[in-house]
């Protein structure tokens, strides 16, 4: 299936996609009809030209939309892809687009609109993905000008050409997962999208200002290398419950020594393979007792603790709290005002 | 005691005229260093989006005591008090409106870690507009004479506070991470304040029936502290509740166990009749039911970290 487009604000493209699948909108969301897959997209315009859109989807039909260039430099995309770890055992067609962006891996991407670009979205996999339009004037309702400038001046003089690729981290799965989770059921649900939005564009931002773009070791990663190392990451965190595979294995996947295969993974993605990995498994229980529905043991059972004392341990080392503390500051409690040296309605 | 009269209508000027009156040095950021007595520091922030912010980290030197007058315009504020402390239930969050002139008491030589967010009414009002619940927090919040809403200071909170305070990435950024934070604690603390009053939204599944007479259970339980209470046998007789069902279900709506919740409330009476400087400490445990003067004694400094006397001795 193909799709093409241009549109500036994703509530427009939304209309496009109502035509083309057959379905109607609510609320700025639309369903996946059973024939294309399962899932949602959902598009939502948040002032000063800002414009998001956020799907959950597993298609049954592989997809390949392309975003035709505008003639001029207009507004910039930001786009961050995760694919699930699920499911992974059902494999995507290998079919060929040399020219698309592979989708089903996890990254983000920032671009802007007078490049063309193609995605192609494998079927059989759960992907998660959050779009962002944004532009100059929507960076200076929170930056300051140099700062912005900044910005703009790194993007024109390192990847004008080329759609700038960087890895995921634990951070934004966690975005992520909050935004997916309770995009539909979340009482304020405006300023939560806006929140989270925020968040993601201040993590990327802050990487991608601070990133010294010049160092050539980040350079010397060739696109099929990074292609590799981003295969690899997923097959170590595709499931927590058992142990991961070795380094060993791992690096015979990237078809790379365990030595190269060590530090170019520690250079795309900031940490070393096994504290990455403990990052995530702990990011992962995290969003797992934020959802409430799990006992603690249950959770360290999730990601392959059997000793629950070391996966408190572990939580604690990364969050500073303890799992069951997380839980009770989840839990809605009533506060009841205590006296205790604050309020003292005038008595003398 | 020293006395601060202030108001909120104009709060860079708050600013300098608390950092006079107490001796605050006016910093840049929200940097918390543990202050020496008598002294520490306030900073004031407009961030990008309108908001006002003002934050205090301050050892007082005596007892002082803040009256805030009534000022012109509606305005509201989120309080965000003790940060530094270990024990949850003694840090808050706390929303209300200006409308009310109150009293507020520092006490002398205790750390004070506040961060005060000023809400204007237009403000709120753009705030709420696009949201689908709106109705709801127009209702609750803004057409009702004594709007407060109190929250524990939980990890999560703190874990944002702490983000907002210690700033790690480039000084560029900093007004624009601390905005995320802000907006991430508002919509937190708004969304559970319309969760804990959206009854359907329970774990415990309750009809509005049963939570009425749940209400009726809170009413018997504070009304009054002076006397033991009915067994929990009893209260589910009474609410015709399962004691199960009682027992989780007031957990739910009011946070703690029924009997704690209880003592929660006979404390508070007890501080509040000392603080009253009419009874003495064998008044007040009498007057609470205790028969023995050392449970009291415990149980007070168990809820409030200071023993009763300390309280009734203060001048």
């Amino acid at each position: 299936m193909e799709f093409n487009h241009s549109d500036y604000r994703y509530t427009d493209l939304l209309k496009s996609y109502e035509q083309l699948l057959k379905v109607k909108s609510d609320d700025g969301c639309i369903n996946l009809p059973a024939a294309h897959g399962e899932g949602y997209m959902y598009a939502a315009e948040l002032g000063s030209g800002i414009s998001v859109l956020i799907a959950e989807r597993n298609l049954k039909v592989s997809m390949m939309t392309q975003r035709k260039a505008r003639e001029n430099f207009e507004f910039f995309i930001l786009r961050i892809h995760d694919a699930s770890n699920q499911n992974s055992n059902q494999k995507p067609q290998e079919e060929d687009f040399t020219e698309a962006l592979q989708v089903g891996t996890s990254m983000a991407q920032l671009t802007a609109s007078h490049i063309s670009t193609n995605y192609f979205l494998p079927a059989g996999i759960k992907i998660r993905s959050v779009n962002i339009i944004f532009d100059k004037l929507s960076l200076l309702n929170f930056l300051d000008i140099e700062t912005v400038e900044k910005f703009i001046h790194i993007y024109f003089s390192f990847h004008l050409q080329k759609t700038y690729v960087a890895s995921i981290d634990a951070e934004y799965r966690a975005i992520l997962n909050e935004l997916t989770r309770d995009l539909k059921q979340h009482p304020m649900r405006k300023a939560f999208i806006q929140n989270r939005i925020m968040l993601i564009l201040e993590k990327f931002l802050i990487q991608f200002i601070t990133k010294d773009h010049q160092n050539k070791k980040t350079i010397q990663l060739k696109d099929s290398e990074i292609n590799r190392l981003i295969k690899a990451e997923v097959s170590l965190l595709k499931d927590f419950t058992t142990t991961p595979p070795t380094i060993e294995k791992l690096s015979r996947l990237c078809a790379m020594s365990p030595t190269k295969f060590k530090n170019d993974f520690k250079t795309l993605y900031g940490l070393p393979l096994y504290e990455y990995y403990q990052k995530n498994r702990m990011m992962h229980a995290r969003s797992l007792i934020l959802e409430g529905k799990y006992a603690i043991k249950e959770v360290g059972n999730m990601i392959g603790y059997r000793n629950l004392g070391h996966f408190a341990a572990g939580f604690k080392k990364e969050f500073g709290v303890l799992p069951r503390e997380l839980m009770n500051a989840n839990q809605f409690t009533k506060f009841i005002p205590e006296d205790a040296s604050a309020n003292i309605t005038a008595k003398k | 005691m020293l006395k601060i009269k202030y108001s909120y209508i104009n709060v860079p000027e708050l600013c300098r005229q608390l950092s006079r009156e107490l001796n605050l040095t006016i910093s840049e950021n929200f940097s918390a260093s543990q202050p020496c007595k008598g002294g520490g520091s306030i900073c004031y922030m407009k961030l990008p989006n309108e908001l006002e912010l003002l934050f205090m980290d301050y050892t007082p030197k005596e007892d002082v005591l803040f009256q805030r007058k009534n000022p012109v315009n509606v305005c509201f504020f989120l309080r965000i008090d003790g940060i530094g402390y270990t024990d949850a239930s003694k840090s808050s969050v706390f929303f209300g409106n200006v409308k009310h002139e109150t009293f507020y008491m520092a006490t002398a030589n205790k750390r004070n870690t506040i961060i005060r967010i000023l809400l204007t009414e237009e403000w709120m009002d753009k705030y709420f507009a696009n949201e689908n619940t709106s109705d709801f927090f127009k209702k609750s919040i803004f057409h009702t004479e004594a709007s407060y809403h109190y929250e524990f200071l939980d990890s999560e909170y703190k874990r944002l506070v702490s983000e907002m305070m210690q700033l790690q990435a480039d000084a560029s950024f900093a007004n624009f991470i601390i905005q995320n934070r802000v907006m991430l604690i508002l919509e937190r603390f708004f969304s559970r304040v319309y969760r804990k009053f959206s009854e359907t939204n329970l774990y415990v599944k309750a009809s509005a029936e049963q939570l009425e007479r749940l209400k009726v259970i809170e009413n018997m339980l504070v009304k009054d502290v002076s006397f033991i209470p009915p067994t929990i046998a009893q209260l589910s007789k009474i609410s015709a509740l399962s004691t199960t069902k009682l027992k989780s279900l007031f957990k739910e709506v009011y946070g703690l166990p029924v009997y704690r919740y209880f003592q929660k409330h006979r404390m508070q009476k007890a501080k509040a009749m000392l603080l009253s400087k009419k009874y003495s400490v064998r008044e007040t445990a009498n007057e609470l039911g205790y028969t023995n003067l050392k449970d009291f004694t415990k149980a007070f400094e168990k809820n409030f970290d200071q023993l009763p006397e300390e309280i009734a001795a203060k001048k």
